[in-house]
């Protein structure tokens, strides 16, 4: 039996606790939920959501932090979704990683991620100018299809003031998977988006935010936040990604402490939107496939976007099927909350997915869905290592595939 | 000797709480009119099963008869099924008289008051909020309502395996209780003690049974705690700490969960999972609230005037009998009603 | 208001409308508040301790406002000083005889003593002490810490009054800390009390199967820590904390103090293994004994707290009120017809578990005399009496007679009669139908099967007889349903011959509630009665 001794517990109780403002880890109940619906209970059998607030509390989080547990966590949160004194486990998580990374513990590879952002802004080492010729030779690659949407198309818009959205794109789709961005400037062209991209800020994800540092995880949304309100967008797009999003959206405002005068929304979600106002039209049954649809914990659970891209999907698939459970309860992918960027944890995070492979062969669909790029890298790892019998796509992607050219007046 | 022959209290609510106040002010020479909305007298405790293995085990449940017979035969009481209140008189002092409706044929009538009590009672909290122990998707989840009422028809049998294999049972207590993000952060009082009933009772039946319950904090503190405990061990139902909190349905028709047992997760299967559901304010609670006026509370059961005047409404003329103003077992709410009528006695005397 | 009787005289008049309680804590002054609230007249005799084991004494503001207004609200009409010796029912009432050799008549008794603590569990260091109201001040304490549920579930009260005083240290400046294995928190009431205190730093930490260690610092400086507490977490995972602490306190919970010897006898038959009082709950909830007007509130009861002592005292007393209400109605008639065969054995007198017969003290007539207001008409007595000197009225014993008339004339092959109670099997049936061979006669208790009433019924030749008493402890004259059992038993000794070959009897035990049960029983005992079995 190990013993802790209280002075630590103290600490880092309170540590979590001023972080956050709630996460008040003394008031876990022991009620036990937490422990069940975390996916990774069965590959790591001696430690548990709730075995680490005991932890804590009993002051031996040190052993919490030089777990290997803590990085194979993806913050999904599903394990405190119904918290019944409202802990969220991924905000715990993070600041014990920002503890592991105070003592230099963290990952390598994320490490590394992070001195690529301090001295280029995004994580890949790519700067302004090779960029924007990145997206430019995207958009040639399909510039005839675009031009056959309308004139000019193929243009790709750079730092446009006063233009209505200002999209963030992630940085895979200039670097590994150029194929969603001509999706997403097709989308574009076919509603006729008053669009832009920033030659500043181009990256919409937060790897601070992953290691618990917040200082910079803060700095970079205030980065994005100003190039918006110097832009004047109306609207700050995302790309379909998961906590790059999630942080626009959700913390924003309480991590600069100011209220922002513009939207942010998904891309699937102004897509939905468009859908609904007619401005984008889309071919009823256009996939002649059985869909069906991940919902990414980020998206899904932490954000609560459930119903618009399921309401696209239906429309264009001949058939949509659930996997269960889903939605607010959706099992996590295994890729996220850096897992998939995080080099040491290999082919684990595949061997972690169980749960979600099962739940993804149970249904028995031709097309798996989602929208988060995260989620798509891992789903398309695990279906090459389980010979998966699936086709994944983005929703945009297929939504794209269905859409209805627009005539023009 | 006092006499209070002329006063009449109009009690809402035809449950355990109503009937035990109804009984105990005919007997102090009180006229009474209950209310009530349903069919039958006797609320959710009519329902219930009895948890005698040969011995009482005090779960309380047949008290209901008892309370029912004297207060259907009573000369000085009339009894409204399926009536509702819809207004009040409000007098000086109080209330002076409410107006009542029949459900079915609308028709209406106006009752004089000394004392108006609510004993509007709860509703059972309902699992389905709770999407990940799939209650109405898998067909073992089961609640304590429905096992109770397994037990009431005696077909207890209809939930042990086909295969002539012991009964592998697992109780999930504070379903709906304890828990912040439903509005619900309190005890329902009744449902561990409720639960080790049922255990007991079904190892009783079946003494080749196990049965598990995972609970969140015991509260059977008082007067019978220790012994049903001592019971529950020397039986060999197994209590573990933490609830699992996803149900997973198996090809052979039984349920997983994932559970920690000695510091180590582990996957277990059971037959059958038993929610043990909370108690969570009456339906009509804000209905009747706004006819009358008398508060609710933070977690919208009726509010009274201090901890430690636990009857009486901060409206006048209004008493809260039950579990009406917070979740409450069968005994407590029994003692409660003692106190409603010694309130009302003692308030009458006063203006007297 | 206080009728003196000089002599002893088992007569006595109606005693109109008083109580007396006994006891000298804050569980007596609930009830002498809640008796004076429903317009009885109080006389409160002190007996035992005051030293509450509620410990009231606590700065919680809403409490002391309370304990206030109920101290103000007591018109208390000191009695006798003591407990009383002697309790003897009478007609509507109770005569009670004190210490000091003087009786008075009451219509109701209040046993409203408190208890004592046990003392602390042997294998905790000697200087480890029970929680008491007196608690420790900050100045000279700075780390307090409060063991709960060591070795048994804590009293509800000991475990809330163990987080106040946790919560007044913290506030003073000290460190508190509750070991616990279920939060003691009961109602609404007790979580205002644990959060509070859980928000001012107050650190709860539970444990589980493995209890505490509670360690004597073997080399003590002046003014430094004491003890060393290890606790392993509750989820039992084997992480483990220790600290120390200059002060440790257990929780013991109260037993049951010497009662006075007047309820001593009068409720001999009414205690549990622990030494609290089985109170009548089953049917009345309200704190009463089987004794019709005498109750128990409080410690004595068992396991309370005070929010329950205070509904019990305020039940009770209305309870009280209702039941001389009905003592002093005129009674319509008589329950219970005594014929001269009785040769005042005693036997009914002694049986009889409401002390409704006593002993007819009519120069005229040499025999007993039921209370109408207390007989319950159980027929415990009537069965068990040697002479067959008593006949319930409204359940009279010719029905008996008639049924075995009937039964001699009209039992085929495959009749079957089932005796119920009128309070279980009665109700239940009301939701069944028997098979055509049952005969179902409801009887006023189990305990009024008496053996000749069974053997003549088994003699018709029926095929088996099934009684169906309430279960054990829900009899509402306690034991009427073991005195099935015994006579059960006591019959298959000697006609052990008889059975089997005349016809089988068996009996079980059933609550209202179970109709369907009560429909299986009957089927399963057909069958087995046939030879089939189940
Ligand atoms: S779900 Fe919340 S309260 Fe329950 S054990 Fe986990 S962290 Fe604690
Ligand atoms: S992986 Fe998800 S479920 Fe598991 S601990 Fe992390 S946030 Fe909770
Ligand atoms: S109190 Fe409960 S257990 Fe006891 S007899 Fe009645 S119904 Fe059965
Ligand atoms: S009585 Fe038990 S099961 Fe019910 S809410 Fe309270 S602790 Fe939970």
């Amino acid at each position: 039996m190990n013993s802790g001794s209280l002075a630590g517990s103290y600490e880092t109780m309170n540590l979590i606790k001023n972080a956050t403002g709630q996460n008040d880890v003394d008031i876990c109940v022991t009620c036990g939920q937490c422990v069940s619906r975390c996916f990774l209970s069965q590959s790591y059998p001696d430690i548990n959501p709730r075995k680490i607030i005991r932890k804590i509390l009993l002051g031996r989080e040190q052993e919490v932090i030089d777990s290997e547990f803590i990085w194979a966590c993806t913050l999904c949160g599903r394990c405190t979704t119904d918290c019944p004194k409202n802990i969220s486990m991924d905000v715990v998580i993070r600041r014990l990683r920002g503890l592991a990374w105070a003592q230099g513990k963290a990952p390598s590879r994320l490490c590394e991620g992070i001195e690529k952002i301090k001295e280029f802004g995004n994580n890949t080492g790519v700067d302004a100018e090779e960029f924007q010729e990145t997206a430019e030779w995207i958009a040639e690659e399909c510039e005839d299809e675009l031009q056959e949407i309308f004139e000019g198309a193929s243009n790709v818009p750079f730092d446009r003031k006063g233009a209505e959205i200002l999209y963030m794109p992630n940085p895979r789709e200039y670097t590994s998977n150029p194929n969603m961005f001509q999706a997403y400037l097709k989308f574009f062209a076919h509603v006729r988006a008053d669009w832009t991209l920033s030659s500043k800020v181009f990256d919409v994800t937060n790897w601070p935010y992953y290691l618990g540092d917040q200082d910079d995880a803060v700095a970079l949304v205030r980065a994005t936040v100003n190039e918006a309100r110097n832009l004047g967008a109306k609207i700050l797009l995302t790309t379909e990604c998961g906590h790059g999003f999630k942080i626009l959206r959700k913390d924003t405002q309480a991590w600069l402490g100011e209220s922002i005068d513009f939207e942010v929304l998904s891309i699937i979600e102004l897509a939905h939107r468009y859908f609904k106002e007619g401005r984008l039209r889309l071919r009823q049954g256009a996939i002649n496939k059985t869909v069906t649809y991940h919902d990414p914990c980020n998206v899904g659970r932490k954000v609560g976007i459930f119903e618009g891209p399921r309401e696209l999907l239906k429309f264009i698939s001949a058939n949509f099927v659930e996997m269960w459970p889903n939605r607010k309860y959706s099992i996590c992918c295994g890729g996220g909350g850096s897992v998939s960027q995080n080099s040491d944890m290999g082919s684990k995070r595949l061997e972690h997915a169980m749960w979600k492979r099962d739940q993804i062969l149970r249904t028995g669909a031709d097309i798996l869905t989602t929208s988060c790029q995260n989620c798509l890298t891992q789903l398309g790892d695990m279906q090459s290592r389980y010979n998966m019998p699936v086709e994944i796509k983005s929703v945009m992607e297929l939504v794209v595939e269905a859409i209805e050219p627009l005539s023009l007046p | 000797m006092y006499d209070h022959n002329n006063g009449q209290v109009v009690i809402v609510g035809g449950g355990i709480a109503g009937l035990a106040t109804a009984k105990l002010l005919s007997e102090n020479n009180f006229h009474f009119a209950i209310v009530e909305r349903s069919y039958k007298l006797g609320g959710h405790t009519k329902d219930w099963a009895c948890m005698a293995t040969d011995n009482c085990n005090r779960c309380h449940s047949c008290a209901v008869f008892d309370y029912e017979e004297f207060v259907a035969s009573s000369p000085h009481g009339e009894i409204f099924l399926r009536h509702e209140l819809f207004s009040v008189t409000r007098s000086t002092s109080g209330i002076s008289s409410v107006g009542i409706r029949c459900i079915d044929s609308g028709a209406e009538r106006e009752l004089p008051v000394t004392a108006l009590v609510l004993a509007v009672g709860f509703e059972p909290f309902d699992p389905i909020e709770k999407g990940f122990w799939g209650y109405g998707t898998f067909e073992g989840v089961m609640t304590l309502s429905d096992l109770n009422r397994l037990m009431r028809l005696d077909d207890l049998n209809t939930i042990r395996p086909g295969n002539g294999d012991p009964l592998n049972l697992a109780f999930f207590q504070c379903v709906g209780s304890r828990d912040k993000t439903i509005g619900a952060d309190y005890c329902s009082q009744y449902c561990c003690a409720a639960a080790i009933r049922a255990a007991l009772r079904t190892i009783h039946q079946y003494p080749d049974s196990k049965v598990t319950i995972f609970y969140i904090d015991l509260q059977i503190a008082g007067k019978t705690a220790q012994a049903l405990m001592d019971k529950a061990q020397e039986k060999g139902v197994r209590f573990l700490q933490g609830v699992p909190g996803e149900i997973q349905p198996i090809q052979d028709g039984g349920l997983q969960v994932i559970s920690e047992k000695d510091g180590q997760n582990v996957v277990e299967r059971f037959d059958r999972i038993v929610l043990s559901i909370g108690q969570r304010p009456s339906s009509s609670a804000i209905a009747i609230s706004g006819i009358t006026e008398a508060p609710l509370n933070e977690f919208g059961f009726f509010q009274t005037r201090s901890q430690f005047d636990p009857v009486r409404s901060p409206l006048n003329g209004v008493y809260i009998a039950g579990s009406c103003s917070g979740p409450a077992n069968i005994p407590d709410v029994a003692m409660n009603a003692g106190k409603v009528v010694s309130a009302i006695i003692k308030d009458i005397e006063q203006t007297i | 208001m206080l009728n003196l009787h000089k002599n002893n005289s088992l007569s006595c008049t109606v005693p109109n409308q008083s109580a007396l309680v006994v006891g000298n804590g804050l569980t007596a002054s609930m009830v002498v508040a809640a008796i004076n609230s429903v317009g009885l007249d109080v006389t409160h005799a002190r007996f035992g301790s005051n030293s509450s084991t509620l410990f009231h004494s606590c700065d919680n503001e809403s409490f002391i406002t309370f304990l206030d207004q109920l101290i103000e609200q007591l018109p208390t009409v000191e009695g006798p000083q003591g407990g009383p010796t002697e309790i003897v029912p009478c007609e509507n009432g109770f005569l009670v005889t004190f210490d000091s050799g003087e009786s008075h008549e009451f219509g109701s008794v209040f046993l409203a003593i408190e208890g004592t603590l046990k003392p602390a569990p042997k294998d905790l260091p000697a200087e480890v002490t029970t929680i008491t109201p007196d608690r420790p001040t900050a100045s000279v304490v700075s780390s307090v810490c409060f063991l709960l549920d060591y070795k048994e579930i804590t009293n509800p009260s000991i475990g809330a009054h163990s987080i106040r005083v946790a919560l007044e240290n913290q506030i003073a400046g000290g460190h508190s800390f509750v070991l616990l294995r279920q939060t003691p928190v009961k109602g609404l009431l007790g979580e205002t009390l644990y959060e509070a205190a859980r928000l001012a730093g107050v650190r709860f930490l539970r444990y589980g199967t493995k209890l505490p260690k509670i360690e004597r610092l073997s080399t003590p400086i002046e003014s430094s820590a004491r003890f060393k507490v290890s606790v392993a977490d509750i989820i039992e995972s084997g992480e483990e904390i220790s600290f120390d602490c200059d002060c440790v306190f257990v929780g013991a919970n109260p037993i049951i103090e010497r009662l006075p010897d007047g309820f001593r006898n009068l409720l001999s038959e009414e205690t549990d293994q622990q030494g609290f009082l089985i109170q009548d709950s089953v049917h009345c909830l309200t704190g009463k004994s089987f004794h019709k007007g005498v109750y128990c509130v409080g410690p004595s009861s068992g396991c309370v707290d005070l929010f329950e002592t205070m509904m019990t005292a305020a039940s009770a007393a209305v309870d009280a009120a209702a039941w001389l209400n009905f003592a002093n109605a005129p009674q319509s008639e008589e329950k219970m017809s005594v014929t001269e065969q009785c040769i005042r054995c005693l036997t009914c007198i002694r049986l009889c578990p409401h002390s409704a017969i006593t002993l007819n003290a009519e120069a005229s007539r040499s025999n007993v005399k039921v209370s109408t207001v207390r007989c319950v008409e159980c027929g415990i007595c009537v069965a068990e009496c040697p002479r067959t000197a008593l006949d319930l009225n409204n359940f009279l014993e010719d029905s008996f007679s008639s049924l075995i008339d009937r039964l001699k004339t009209e039992t085929s092959e495959d009749t079957i009669v089932v005796f119920g109670c009128y309070r279980s099997a009665g109700r239940a049936i009301s939701e069944i139908n028997l098979p055509g061979n049952v005969i179902f006669f409801p009887v006023s208790c189990a305990g009024r099967l008496s053996e000749s009433i069974l053997s003549a019924t088994l003699a018709t030749r029926v095929k088996g007889i099934l009684i169906l008493g309430c279960h054990h402890g829900n009899c509402r004259s306690n034991n009427g349903t073991d005195w099935a059992r015994v006579r059960l038993a006591n019959m298959s000794k000697r006609l052990g011959s008889l059975f089997g070959k005349v016809g089988v009897i068996s009996y079980k035990t059933l609550a209202p509630n179970e109709s369907a049960r009560m429909l299986r029983l009957i089927n399963n005992f057909s069958s087995s009665a046939f030879g089939i079995s189940d």
